[in-house]
């Protein structure tokens, strides 16, 4: 029986793991399973993860700039390992500018403050079966 | 929705030790997709010597860290360590959080190691059906060293000794209780015990309540007891010394291992595969025993009665 693996990280030096944490559990309690990296990831990492993982999906816990410095190479350097995998970025420093920026860059969906727990699995559980992964 | 690669490919990828086919191979075995059995079937025609270890104690030991410690060594040995971490899935929601690998970060950029993290799915009674076909696949993928780190409750611990060469215990002094050491079994099966944060000053005594239950048995059975601290990297060489020492002494009763573990591989695949095809049967029955009108017991006669016919009608053929 199949279950959705998602990859649950912090990027660079951003030091806020609660959130990581958070939604770790909610995942799990959704019924996937979830590979927490825990924090001081960086794409090169990320992506050997992914694969050796086979992961459905990468949730990015983000509460710092690091996002927008690592997203760019993160997208490109999953293009390169012809990695057909989603990203999605989570936190609550994501403003609706931000959002559209990392969404042109290529990420699936980008959960801002106020994203419900709901809203959260019934995106990513869209975005995992091909679906759009809009609001 | 991922569109995978043909079991060609898959195949042809493993062959040449790309990661991507053993990362696809082992989803594939462990969700029971179509493909399980020719992938499983070249596995087994497919595998190459290596040493598998176990590890195995109760969450919080240290196992991960310590595992961590050792991949370094080995790698400085030039050694290709490939590690299954198995972690339990929550018993409500079907869900897991893999945790392993993030003690073992340092290694992830690292070709020379391979870390896939598998949620028990439930098998408390022993390792998951998906643990040991993933063991196959690393046993032909091939690489020197397979660590399999095991959740650490419950029968897997004996289990995992069927499956490894070397199986180790890891304590932690601060775990209290010594109804860890006389857990039925265990005690006579490990090969190695690890006390772990041996700077705890409760080490010391539960090293020594640890040798004193090992001395019960005759000596040439006693298992060694090593000292770790494996945060601070202490005590990792003289266990990596020791898993080869205890494997080199082991290949003598080889063959009758063998022969065991391809018994238990049967008997629990044939299992797996009953469980699942009697889903149906279950469900119908057990409506019947909820109205009264069959005993639980009557179903398993009705069962045996069944499957009995069948095994009579295709010896006929």
């Amino acid at each position: 029986m199949k279950r959705n693996r998602i990859l649950i990280g912090v990027l660079g030096l951003d030091q806020h793991e609660v959130g990581a944490i958070g939604i770790a559990r909610l995942l799990r309690d959704a019924g996937m399973e979830v590979i927490y990296t825990g924090k001081f990831n960086l794409p090169a990492n990320i992506v050997q993860t992914s694969i050796q993982e086979d992961v459905d999906l990468i949730g990015l816990s983000c509460h710092s700039w690091e996002y927008l410095h690592y997203i760019p190479e993160l997208m490109k350097m999953l293009k390169e390992n012809h990695l057909e995998i989603p990203v999605v970025i989570g936190g609550s420093v994501i403003t609706r500018k931000d959002e559209q920026k990392v969404v042109s860059q290529g990420v699936a969906a980008a959960f801002g403050p106020n994203t419900t727990d709901g809203e959260i699995i019934r995106r990513i559980n869209s975005i995992i079966s091909g679906g759009p992964g809009e609001k | 929705m991922k569109n995978g690669p043909d079991t060609e490919q898959l195949l042809k990828w493993i062959e040449a030790r790309d990661i991507r086919g053993l990362a696809r191979a082992i989803s594939i075995v462990e969700n029971d997709e179509p493909a399980v059995v020719d992938l499983l079937n070249y596995a087994f025609a497919n595998v190459k010597k290596s040493l598998t270890v176990g590890f195995t104690g109760t969450p919080g030991s240290g196992k991960s860290t310590l595992i961590d410690s050792l991949v370094k060594d080995y790698r400085n040995e030039k050694r290709r360590v490939g590690i299954i971490a198995v972690d339990p899935s929550s018993p409500f929601s079907g869900g897991s959080i893999l945790g392993d690998r993030i003690r073992m970060n340092r290694h992830s950029l690292d070709p020379g190691v391979f870390i896939r993290s598998l949620a028990n799915r439930g098998s408390l009674g022993g390792l998951s059906e998906a643990t040991k076909r993933v063991l196959y696949l690393y046993k032909a993928f091939g690489f020197d060293v397979i660590i399999v780190e095991t959740v650490g409750v419950g029968q897997d611990e004996i289990d995992i000794v069927k499956y490894a060469d070397v199986t180790a215990v890891v304590l932690a002094p601060d775990q209290g209780d010594n109804i860890q050491m006389s857990k039925a079994g265990i005690m006579e099966v490990a090969d190695l015990f690890i006390v772990n944060k041996s700077d705890k000053i409760e080490a010391e005594t539960t090293k020594r309540a640890l040798e004193s239950s090992l001395n019960l048995l005759p000596e040439i059975r006693r298992p060694p007891v090593i000292s770790t601290i494996a945060i601070k990297n202490q005590g990792i060489d003289e266990t990596l010394r020791m898993i080869d020492k205890v494997s080199h002494c082991s290949e003598s009763n080889s063959l009758e291992k063998y022969r065991s573990r391809i018994k238990e591989e049967i008997r629990s695949s044939i299992v797996h595969s009953i469980v699942q095809d009697i889903e149906p049967f279950v469900e119908e029955m057990s409506e019947k025993v909820l109205k009264g009108s069959l005993t639980p017991m009557d179903v398993v006669s009705t069962y045996r009665a069944l499957f009995t016919r069948q095994i009579k009608e295709i010896k006929s053929h």
